[in-house]
């Protein structure tokens, strides 16, 4: 009753009656403390503002240097250390380091960054497992004949091994991950 | 001896023109197979609505019903398979024999305390602490070969691997973590960029105490004087000498955390600076109860 | 006679090799005839092999004279070792195409806009009843068919095409520019980017004589550059300097020459190869577990 009133009288006296909008808040906002105003924070509650302010009491604290080295050891190592020398191999885990004696000069198989063989086996979709031989350098089909000669004296049935002369890699088909990481090893790779 | 290819391609390149800006493409058929509308030429007005009916006029009834008769999948009774859960814990499996490996490769420092900060800053292992998995599960794969003596804490343990560890003169402890702690124990550095104080871890969920206080897994809330009684009863059962933490070269090693610790020589409640390299403690006596409680 | 000394660089770092340079003063004489001559050179050369980390078995190092730019003349002060991960990885062009496109696309912001029918002024009204005027029907005369109608698949606002090249992509991206640089001798490798005066003729003039081509990057390791240069490639747009956290692949293949100074080599080496031999390479936070 008393909006269609108002309304009724906007429309005598000529204006136009505007919905709330911005302005129309900041009209109103004259009749408030002015530092109030410029303190608007979001959501406006004084007594946050308040505890938020300068003037708020912060529990007490103590700042120490001493304990720092604390953090340090939890925080991760930045590259992958290189293992220490050891008397025996393999170790107690099976892992062998290269051996420069071994390697032929023709070609080369880099280990990985956490110094483990590249040699990846896969189960594809469809059942058909492979394993994958990468970071190799030099001569890859040198390699491929010396891997063939080594599943020759080795596996009762033909292997199957595809080379990638551009990719680096070299595919043999089947689930030879571990006569080919024997072959490497045997290599000093 | 360098790889053929590459080398020959940078050989080719020194007489080719230079290698600019105006002269990069991309590999053939590199982008994505972009998908053809599917329509045929007819329909194609229809917007793949078909013609007339419900399916065009947007009046199809809900889903599942079935024209009046009892819907399938109000037909059918409910089975209580995955009953609860969003309240089980999951255990990741690390096995002994990666454990070895990474000794031995020198990923983890083992004159000290091994614990899960430790395990996960190697990035060998990755524990989502979103995904509810609470921790490491250390199998016994792997434990007719490890020879290393370590003190290691994780979430959970069989006996074969207690006995492993044991039996080369390690300690082995059992240790509940909440989400919240693992979140501050998986990513560290995230953790002390927040600014927010280390939390207090808390006691284990009722499904889970009797775990952790059980001598037999090693749990961290069992009384030490079981703890002992049962390493001995292990090492009768296995057939080894039980191990002996009493010397004084080790006294760094054989560390144990406080239940609601959850790092090593940082207690609960102190917020870490990592740009000003200092901790901050609460000096406040409310603070200070409530984190030492 | 006179000497033009320059000053020597007081930037505090550790000695490395590479920065004990910095400590020998080398000064550049002005002749009557307006060349320039270097004196109090140490004794040549001033280093033949660098210690690399990790290094790759079955790569030998490639290498790169050391030159200076005191003189408009090149003198070749000794030779540098470059770490063949780095600088003799396999040219892909299309690795180098998938950089300069992220780097192109990750800042772009399309502000176009274009009004549909609900937003062009008007059209709220059926122009002719629906039937009997052997007009075909209308609802609103700005619909997309009509003059002056709204666009039916109008361009919406501004949208980004922000993405992020994986970070192993943009390590290998750079690799393969700096390989290139190196084996179309674009790649020069200097002491230090002092010059004896800050006219840019002298630059330009150096660069002729020593052919480096049309533009020049000169990359330093920190992004306080000597007085010299920094006035004498600010008039001129095609040589540019940068520090080494500005490095990036456009801007390698936009210049014809990349000219770093032997710190820099040191610290885009340093912070490569630890990128590469980290951990957390190929690794995203929510990652999967090893099967």
């Amino acid at each position: 009753m008393a909006a269609t009133i108002a309304r009724n009288f906007a429309r005598i006296r000529g204006h136009v009656l505007r919905r709330n909008t911005p302005a129309m808040l900041f009209k109103h906002a004259r009749r408030y403390n002015h530092d109030e105003v410029n303190n608007y924070t979001v959501p406006y509650f004084p007594e946050e503002a308040k505890k938020r302010s300068s003037d708020a009491e912060y529990p007490d604290i103590e700042v120490s240097t001493e304990d720092f080295k604390f953090v340090e050891r939890l925080l991760p190592q930045k590259t992958v250390p290189i293992p220490d020398e050891q008397e025996l191999y393999p170790t107690p885990s099976g892992w062998v380091p290269t051996n420069e004696n071994l390697q032929p000069k023709e070609y080369g198989v880099r280990r990985t960054r956490n110094h483990m063989l590249p040699c990846y086996y896969k189960k594809h979709n469809n059942g058909r497992e492979t394993v994958k031989i990468q970071r190799i350098y030099g001569d890859i089909w040198k390699l491929k004949e010396d891997l063939s000669g080594y599943f020759a004296s080795n596996v009762e049935f033909p292997v199957d091994i595809q080379v990638h002369e551009v990719g680096r890699w070299i595919l043999v088909r089947g689930n030879y991950t571990e006569q080919v990481a024997q072959f490497l090893l045997s290599k000093g790779f | 001896m360098a790889s053929k290819v590459p080398e020959k391609a940078l050989n080719l390149i020194r007489n080719y023109p230079r290698v600019a800006l105006n002269g990069l493409k991309p590999i053939e058929n590199d982008y994505r197979y972009k998908s053809k509308p599917r329509r045929s030429r007819m329909k194609a007005t229809q917007s793949g609505r078909g013609n007339k009916g419900q399916g065009q006029r947007m009046t199809l009834p809900r889903i599942g019903f079935e024209g009046g008769n009892t819907p399938f999948y109000l037909r059918i009774p409910k089975e209580p398979y995955y009953r609860g859960h969003h309240l089980r814990r999951e255990y990741p499996p690390f096995s002994l024999l990666q454990l070895q490996r990474m000794i031995d490769l020198n990923r983890v420092n083992i004159d000290e305390p091994i614990d899960l900060n430790s395990i996960v800053n190697t990035n060998i292992i990755k524990i989502n602490p979103g995904d509810q998995e609470f921790g490491i599960n250390l199998t016994d794969e792997g434990a007719d070969i490890f020879q290393s003596k370590v003190c290691i804490e994780v979430q959970w343990a069989s006996e074969a691997t207690i006995a492993a560890i044991e039996r080369n003169g390690g300690m082995i402890t059992t240790r509940y973590y909440n989400t919240e702690c693992l979140e501050a124990i998986c990513d560290t550095l995230g953790f002390f960029a927040r600014g927010i104080p280390i939390p207090r871890c808390p006691l284990p969920p009722r499904d889970a105490f009797e775990y952790y206080t059980n001598p037999d897994s090693r749990g961290y809330l069992a009384d030490p004087e079981l703890v002992k009684k049962s390493r001995f009863k292990l090492a009768q059962k296995y057939g080894y000498e039980p191990p002996n933490y009493d010397t004084e070269n080790d006294s760094e090693l054989f560390k144990m955390k406080d239940p609601r610790q959850i790092f090593f020589g940082l207690n609960p409640g102190w917020i870490v600076s990592m740009k000003d390299k200092a901790i901050i403690k609460p000096k406040d006596p409310d603070y200070v109860e409530y984190y030492e409680s | 006679m006179m000497v033009l000394t320059n000053t020597l660089c007081v930037l505090p770092k550790q000695l490395r090799l590479g920065n004990i340079l910095r400590f020998i003063s080398t000064c550049s004489k002005k002749l009557n005839d307006g060349s320039y001559m270097a004196t109090e050179r140490p004794p040549l050369p001033i280093m033949t092999s660098r210690k690399i980390e990790f290094p790759n078995p079955y790569i030998a190092p490639k290498q790169a004279w050391l030159e200076n730019l005191d003189t408009v003349n090149s003198e070749k002060l000794g030779i540098v070792d470059l770490h063949p991960d780095i600088f003799g990885v396999a040219p892909r062009i299309d690795m180098l195409h998938r950089n300069v496109k992220w780097q192109q696309l990750y800042k772009y912001i399309n502000y176009d806009w274009e009004p549909t029918r609900a937003e062009v002024r008007g059209g709220g009204r059926k122009m002719w009843p629906q039937k009997k005027t052997g007009r075909h029907r209308a609802g609103s005369n700005r619909a997309p068919q009509w003059r002056g109608g709204g666009k039916a698949m109008a361009e919406r606002g501004p949208y980004s095409k922000y993405y992020m090249l994986s970070e192993a992509d943009r390590i290998n991206g750079l690799c393969i520019a700096l390989s290139v640089k190196y084996a179309q001798n674009d790649l020069h490798i200097v002491d230090s980017l002092e010059i004896p005066t800050d006219e840019s003729e002298y630059l330009e003039e150096l660069i002729d004589t020593r052919y480096w081509g049309f533009s020049a990057l000169f990359v330093d390791d920190t992004d306080i550059m000597p007085e010299n240069i920094a006035l004498a490639a600010s008039d001129i747009g095609q040589f540019n300097l940068m520090p080494v956290y500005g490095l990036n692949v456009y801007s390698i293949l936009k210049h014809n020459t990349l000219v770093l100074t032997l710190a820099a080599v040191d610290k885009i080496e340093k912070k490569l190869l630890e990128r590469l031999h980290s951990p957390f390479l190929h690794s995203s936070k929510k990652g999967k577990r090893p099967s």
